[in-house]
């Protein structure tokens, strides 16, 4: 009998159990800084880039949030707006002339913020020539067309004129995207003559007046910013309650949702967001864990191509509204969170309605599509992305539950899946019958959710967000005069006719909204989620 | 396979009881249209939408997350999975075959090319390969899989097929052939190929294993087949969003363990034959 | 030393070709990348602006001479279409990830798989060869990252919690910062951080076991038939003969002449290492070279994609070239055939 081999077998194994011991034995030893102070935040994607002008999703926004200010900030934890970099703002009689007056703060490189950087931050985006104009600043172009001019009249105080009146420009200066760059930090590597811009790659390093300053960034996988002493809000945040501010917080990159549960239950994280559902409960029970919600400011829907057959007859839309159960797509492709979305606004946005809604009702539908002259239903395709999105952790599901009700009156869906770049670029274009998207809100105000995504400009083939191509008059007319009105009421009053209208037609079908989610250990303190996206850490303890 | 070889085959256990794994997920995949009790690519029928609910009587393995009978879904993915990578290893059988026979029977600059551009593409992981092709035909249906699956297959077989038809071609009998003045296509196709039979089918075999494996790998990946297919790859990634739950298991664990079983079932028969075929023959 | 010039000499029109494929599938990429950069929220204006920035409009061929020449002379791979970073800082650092994870699986399975495949030699037709068998073929037929997510899930229900980084970030991110590669693992050991090397050994043992699975088998059956043709050979049953216990005469003479075929395959078993390594590494957030790629795809990144894949073929290659040179020099037969 050979008896050596078992031995090296033996062997073998004990050295792997060694290194892992080893490992173990090690492991927890003396860091080489205060481990205890760093807050771990686990997300399911990097940042793309931190130029708040020209980013456009949502994790490259919740680091911005932290290292740079808006004007106009929020109420923590709320929608409600409140002194930012600007201690007040106010209007002219006309909505025409805005002026800010500039609170003391400093960036993190030890300049002032003064009114010229605020007047840098703008221009840079208004004026493509500009030398911090490095790539076209999508947000600028969607929402700031109406800005004329801005001016600084006065070290501390910054006048913007506007081509015309738009009521929800107070709102939309809280956007990420108008965060005030640090230009010293922009000037500090000279023009580069080949291109006439700035050297310096903010987008990698940015410098901002914001709680946390940037240190470093390990693409594809962390982000690490340390606490900026000069904060001005430090002063005011005596209030936060017991604990100290996180001396450094990392934003780590942990893809998959179960793994990051499992990292915040064992305290290698201690924020996660994007927890499954169904793990919600798990996350509930465990005593070390705190689970905070927020309603959501976004929507799913499923858009129907109104300038293609048969979705340019509204009663086929109505009978597609009656056969979807979105509290099924709820309950299977959303494993029962969120809300099922009655009108294309969220629930928690101001100016938002019932309509009214539409059972599932398998006979008024096929009568409807008997009127329509398509007794025997019709066929046509589901266009579907194959990635998440934050309204819509499972599209291919969602499809699958609208191709399975619709079946009931005989109508056959197919679901083509497509990368999201393509189902973009076909939707834009109106290469679809129908498809599945969704918006998250930009600011806090109707106006970003039904013009975006009704209103007859934005029905643009090549570059529409307007996808059902619903191009009704009365419904411009309302949305317009929304935007030039001042008084909030009488705004209200004309969003509510709108969506009144919307739903009559059925253009698209508004399907859920997601609350938001996360998930942290106890030691996390006076931690509140944004409504309005971004992920504010200044306030936030740690005990 | 001779008396002598069969006796060879079923003295080695273990390939007899991968031979037997195999027999029964082809009986599955074979008689899955009878033994299903549901429709695999709709809602069980009735007016609640059953989601996820636990197995019973009616529904042996559950419902899934899209109120699909996770049973029959098993039973239909036993079909989708061994028809794509059957389909797969033959379609790479077909190109690589002549390809490596071809480069090995003539030899000099026709070896030299064909071998330079398997090089080339085993420089690739298969998956990456396969993630690529995927990606370029952009539609989620089986025979992208198929495509997919096969061209990653076809490089390490014309290798393979080509050794195996250089060790014939130096047999006497080739020889004695040629010097018989028979016309060299003849004896490639009547003398080489059907002793190069053995080698070819052993690799076949654990080929199949493989291609179910890379099949898998690519619905993990999100680029497997349409979204109501029912397929094992899917389904698994599909259960494995479940994994924290332990009383849905019934997400997770019968795709895996069927994917794996299989697969092992494959590498069982395969390696067996080889035995049987060759004890000599090497990986 | 004809034989090794010969293989470079070959080895360098090969990776000319590989790199020409890999240009033409980042081309061959559907959708537009310009779309996908901007999202929802894009604009035309932006959209062709950025075109233009990025030489969208050359010819192909253009482009790939000017791709080849960066690459060559300045190891530029260009800039990534989703941010404008360069690929080859991106490359550096997913690598090293890749590198020390393909390392460490390797680590754990070639002595594994050696011992086992000996033992299941020695041993053959008895139970504890079919055991040794069954169970290596077992490890490489379960889907790779579905043994991932159970891996997981077990080593965390007994307290094992090292996942989803390199290194413990709380603790170690400004001793990292400070290293001079991204070869995290091995320049901590190298340079005495032994509580960055520990972390470091913690966090990467659960994937690299994932991984292991995978060369494991492969090495395990070569061994077992690479010895068993050793052990009908003359000189082991001399040895025997001469009184030399079995088990002895196997490991001494039968397993010193049977390592080169397997030195051979390891070298193989990079590609399929590296395949592995998507997989795995997608489960276990590993931020290596595979999960580049596939998201290269999917963000149809072609810069990315393309920088990628060269690097990963490149390194296939490499790694056969040196491994088919060491089999010469261990080999001296190999040497007198070739000159």
């Amino acid at each position: 009998m050979p008896r050596r081999i078992p031995r090296s077998v033996a062997a073998v194994a004990a050295v792997v159990a060694t290194v892992a011991v080893l490992g173990a034995a090690c492991g927890g030893g003396s860091g080489d800084r205060d481990a205890e102070t760093t807050l771990v935040f686990a997300r399911g994607a990097d940042s793309e880039s931190l130029d708040p002008a020209i980013v456009t999703d949502g994790e490259s926004v919740k680091v911005i949030t932290n290292v740079m200010e808006t004007l106009v900030g929020f109420r923590y934890g709320t929608a409600e707006l409140a002194p930012g970099l600007a201690t007040s703002w106010s209007a002219s009689a006309d909505g025409l002339v805005w002026t800010f007056d500039l609170r003391d703060a400093k960036f993190h490189d030890g300049t002032t913020v003064d009114a010229e950087a605020v007047v840098f931050s703008f221009e840079r985006q208004k004026d493509p020539a500009h030398p911090a104009h490095t790539a076209e600043c999508p947000y600028w172009q969607d929402s700031f067309g109406v800005v004329e001019s801005v001016k600084a009249v006065g070290p501390k105080r910054v006048e913007i004129r506007l081509t015309s009146a738009f009521a929800p420009f107070e709102a939309s200066m809280a956007l990420f995207s108008m965060s005030i760059v640090s230009p010293a930090a922009w000037k500090s590597e000279g023009i580069d003559p080949a291109t006439g811009k700035y050297r310096y790659r903010f987008g990698e390093k940015p410098v901002g007046s914001g709680p946390y300053r940037f240190v470093r960034w390990t693409r594809g996988d962390r982000i690490v910013l340390d606490r900026f002493d000069g904060w001005w809000g430090a002063a005011d945040s005596g209030a936060a309650g017991p604990g100290t501010p996180p001396s450094r917080i990392v934003w780590k990159v942990v893809k998959d949702n179960t793994q990051r549960l499992l990292a915040v239950e064992s305290g290698q994280a201690d924020v996660i967001d994007g927890v499954n559902p169904q793990d919600e409960a798990r996350a509930r029970a465990n005593p070390s864990l705190v689970v905070a919600t927020q309603p959501g400011l976004n929507i799913a829907y499923f858009a129907m191509n109104n300038t293609r057959k048969p979705f340019d007859d509204p009663r086929v839309r109505r009978a597609v509204a009656h056969l979807v159960s979105k509290e099924t797509i709820r309950k299977a492709a959303y494993d029962g969170a969120g809300e099922v979305a009655v009108t294309p606004v969220p629930r928690a946005m101001p100016g938002w309605i019932d309509p009214g809604s539409r059972p599932r009702d398998v006979d008024a539908a096929k009568a409807l599509l008997r009127e329509a002259g398509l007794p025997d239903g019709f066929e046509f395709t589901i266009l579907v992305m194959d990635n998440p999105r934050p309204y819509m952790p499972r599209p291919k599901d969602v499809a699958i539950q609208i191709q399975q009700d619709l079946a009931a009156a005989g109508i056959r869906a197919k679901i083509d899946v497509k990368q999201f770049n393509r189902v973009l670029d076909d939707a834009k274009n109106a290469r679809h019958d129908a498809v599945l998207l969704g918006w998250s809100a930009d600011y806090s105000d109707p106006d970003n959710f039904l013009f975006v995504l009704l209103d007859k400009t934005t029905a643009r083939v090549g570059s529409a967000n307007n996808v059902s191509f619903y191009t009704d008059e009365a419904v411009h007319a309302l949305l317009l005069a929304a935007r030039e009105t001042t008084d909030r009421a009488a705004r209200m009053k004309l969003y509510a006719e709108a969506q009144k209208r919307i739903h009559e037609d059925a253009p698209m079908l508004p399907l859920v909204t997601l609350p938001e989610i996360r998930v942290l250990s106890k030691r996390v303190r006076n931690y509140a989620i944004h409504p309005a996206g971004g992920e504010f850490l200044g306030p936030v303890r740690l005990e | 396979m001779n008396g002598r070889r069969t006796r060879a085959f079923l003295r080695n256990r273990t390939a007899v009881a991968g031979a037997c794994v195999l027999a029964l997920f082809v009986a599955a995949a074979l008689l899955a249209g009878v033994l299903a009790p549901f429709d695999p690519e709709s809602r069980v029928p009735g007016d609640d939408v059953l989601v996820r609910t636990q197995p019973s009587a009616a529904h042996l393995l559950g419902t899934d997350e899209n109120g699909f009978d996770v049973f029959s879904r098993l039973l239909h993915g036993a079909r989708t999975s061994l028809l794509t990578a059957t389909a797969s290893i033959l379609l790479a059988l077909a190109v690589a075959v002549p390809l490596g026979a071809f480069a090995g029977w003539r030899g000099g600059l026709a070896e030299s090319a064909v071998m330079r551009a398997t090089d080339v593409s085993l420089a690739f992981p298969s998956i990456f390969l396969a993630v690529v092709i995927a990606a370029i035909r952009n539609d989620r249906s089986l025979a992208t899989v198929v495509y997919a699956v096969a061209a990653v297959s076809v490089p390490p077989l014309v290798r393979q097929v080509r050794a195996a038809v250089l060790q014939v071609k130096a047999q006497d009998y080739v020889t004695a052939a040629v010097a018989l003045g028979i016309p060299p296509w003849r004896i490639l196709v009547t003398t080489v190929l059907p002793n190069c039979m053995a080698p070819i089918l052993v690799l076949a075999t654990l080929g199949t294993g493989t291609a179910i494996l890379d099949a898998a790998g690519l619905s993990f990946l999100g680029l497997g087949p349409p979204p109501t297919a029912p397929e094992w790859g899917v389904m698994l990634t599909n259960g494995s969003r479940y994994a924290l739950d332990p009383s849905l298991w019934f997400l997770l664990v019968p795709p895996g363990a069927a994917i794996a079983l299989t697969v092992l079932g494959f590498n069982l028969f395969g390696d067996g034959l080889r035995d049987a075929l060759d004890p000599r023959t090497r990986v | 030393m004809l034989h090794a010039l010969r293989r470079i000499a070959l080895a360098v029109p090969l990776l000319l070709v590989v790199s020409m494929v890999v240009f033409v599938v980042g081309e061959l990429l559907p959708g537009d990348p310009a779309v996908d950069r901007f999202g929802e929220k894009g604009s035309p204006a932006a959209i062709a602006e950025w075109r233009a920035r990025k030489g969208l409009d050359l010819p192909v061929h253009e482009r790939y001479l000017r791709y080849v020449g960066g690459v060559v002379t300045r190891l530029d791979f260009g800039e990534s279409y989703k941010d404008d970073y360069p690929v080859s800082s991106d490359l550096r650092d997913r690598f090293a990830a890749t590198a020390e994870l393909a390392f460490a699986a390797l680590l754990l399975a070639v002595p594994a798989g050696i011992a086992a495949g000996t033992a299941s030699a020695a041993l053959r037709g008895r139970a504890a060869d079919a055991a040794a068998q069954g169970t290596a073929l077992l490890g490489v037929s379960i889907p790779v990252f579905w043994l991932g997510m159970i891996l997981v899930l077990a080593a965390r229900s007994v307290g094992w919690n090292h996942f989803q980084a390199r290194f413990d970030v709380r603790a170690h991110d400004d001793a990292v910062a400070g290293f001079t590669t991204p070869f995290v693992l091995f320049e901590s050991v190298l340079r005495g951080r032994f509580a960055v090397a520990a972390s470091c050994a913690q966090h990467i043992l659960v994937p690299a076991l994932a991984l292991a699975t995978i060369p494991l088998a492969t090495v395990m059956r070569m061994t077992r038939s690479a010895v068993l043709d050793e052990i009908g050979k003359d000189y082991v049953r001399t040895a025997e003969a001469k009184g030399v216990p079995r088990a002895r005469a196997v490991v001494r003479h039968a397993l010193r002449n049977a390592l080169m075929p397997v030195v051979t395959v390891i070298g193989l078993q990079a590609g399929t290492l590296l395949s592995g390594a998507a997989l795995t590494e997608t489960v276990f957030t590993w931020p290596g070279l595979g999960t580049y790629i596939v998201s290269a795809v999917q963000k149809k990144d072609s810069p990315a994609l393309v920088g990628g894949l060269l690097l990963v073929a490149a390194t296939f290659v490499i790694v056969n070239l040196v491994v088919d040179l060491l089999y010469g020099v261990l080999d001296p037969r190999l040497r007198r055939s070739a000159s």
